[in-house]
């Protein structure tokens, strides 16, 4: 398989998320800030390129009968050693994924991953493709945390994973801003407006399945739009 | 067959004898930084509650039965000693603060973290509940005054800090 194409599958043909329907738990729950959604993708990509590249240089080595003990000790000490590593340097996010972050030993997208890529291919092709599946999973779980935070809360507020004080974007500002270049006399029109009209039951879970939902059904309706477009190309032809 | 039985637990031996080296490099790279900032949000705890205090540790042994108490550290902000407790509530993790004025009267009472049920934290966090020991005599004995019937567990674990707080400052005043 040629590198564009697993890039390809990993982040749109297969993304795990949304055509795969893997790794729902932590998506469900930790989608509710942004923050958190950038902070467990970042954690998903490490440990599935790290666990992606270990499995793929000792397959020769590593019996079939065994493999699955083996891989999830690859798979546990990665996600172990993130955990000490977020705990160490991004106290807020290692407390906001609480649980979900030494979950990620028992995600799908991990363990399959490496069940049906990294055993069976070479080093570099299985760090590109833990690199676009992780990136796909990391893109998706960002989509449904900026539709519930934004529509739930009113604001999106990005702040640097390592120092939560600083604010590296604010949707506030952005309104603001826009807000006074429309009409400088009540420049926080739109952030009020995105205040009075914000939907709270999207940052409860019960959210978090339908902003999932809606997200799967519009990407359902790109892919079968794409399909049938193919299709009739190739009957034209 | 007998191939596999050495094989098989070679390598799953060296891939955990591996994984485990991996994590006690991880660990100890990671180990003072947490410590560090567990102290440092130790701190700024005891800020919050007396701004602007220096704040000293405390030297000295803790005895068995503060250990039991999950007395886990003291510190002095200017005049007042501040414990520390990780105790067990209902749930492990009942983290919360009690200060002693320097004149030996309890001054502050903080909840940091709890994982127990709500309501019954909400109980001891009441401040009715902390009026019962705030401004009272380290050596007052409140007998079964601060135990809550229906969150037995949380006030229970309060009840005893406070014992153990007043013995502490007893013993080192």
């Amino acid at each position: 398989m040629n590198k564009r194409e697993i890039v390809k599958n990993g982040l749109f043909k297969t993304n795990p998320l949304f055509i795969l329907l893997l790794g729902m738990c932590p998506a469900l729950a930790i989608t509710n800030k942004v923050d958190n959604a950038i902070g467990m993708g970042i954690a998903v990509i490490f440990v599935l390129v790290l666990s992606n590249v270990v499995i793929s240089l000792i397959r020769k080595i590593v019996p079939s009968e065994i493999r699955i003990p083996v891989f999830i000790v690859i798979i546990a000490t990665f996600v172990t050693c993130i955990s000490l590593l977020m705990q160490a340097y991004a106290y807020n996010i290692f407390v906001s994924l609480g649980i979900f972050l030494p979950l990620i030993t028992v995600n799908c997208i991990i363990y399959g991953r490496a069940e049906a890529f990294a055993s069976k291919n070479n080093v570099l092709d299985s760090a590109i493709d833990a690199l676009a599946s992780g990136g796909g999973f990391a893109m998706a779980i960002i989509m449904v945390s900026v539709v519930r935070e934004l529509l739930g809360t009113g604001h999106i507020i990005i702040t640097n994973l390592f120092n939560s004080d600083m604010v590296l974007f604010s949707t506030i500002n952005m309104w603001n801003w826009l807000g006074n270049l429309i009409n400088p006399s009540n420049h926080t029109f739109i952030s009020d407006f995105f205040s009075k009209h914000s939907i709270s039951i999207l940052v409860e879970p019960v959210g978090a399945f339908l902003v999932l939902g809606f997200l799967i059904a519009i990407v359902n309706v790109i892919v079968n739009k794409t399909k049938l477009r193919k299709e009739s190309a190739g009957v034209s032809k | 067959m007998n191939k596999r039985v050495i094989t098989y637990p070679l390598i799953l031996g060296s891939v955990v004898l591996l994984s485990t080296f991996l994590l006690a490099f991880v660990y100890n790279i990671t180990k003072p930084i947490i410590e560090e900032n567990a102290i440092i949000r130790e701190n700024q705890v005891v800020l919050d509650l007396f701004p602007g205090a220096e704040i000293k540790v405390v030297e000295g042994e803790l005895t068995k039965d503060e250990k039991d108490a999950g007395l886990t550290s003291v510190v002095k902000a200017d005049d007042n000693y501040v414990y520390t407790f990780n105790t067990k509530g209902f749930k492990e993790g009942f983290v919360f603060l009690i200060a002693i004025d320097g004149e030996g009267n309890f001054n502050a009472f903080h909840i940091v973290s709890s994982m127990d049920t709500p309501g019954h934290v909400d109980n001891v966090r009441s401040k009715n509940y902390s009026d019962i020991f705030i401004d009272k005599s380290y050596d007052t004995e409140f007998g079964d005054n601060l135990i809550i019937t229906g969150s037995t567990y949380t006030s229970g674990a309060v009840a005893d800090a406070v014992k153990i707080a007043g013995q502490h400052y007893g013993r080192i005043k």
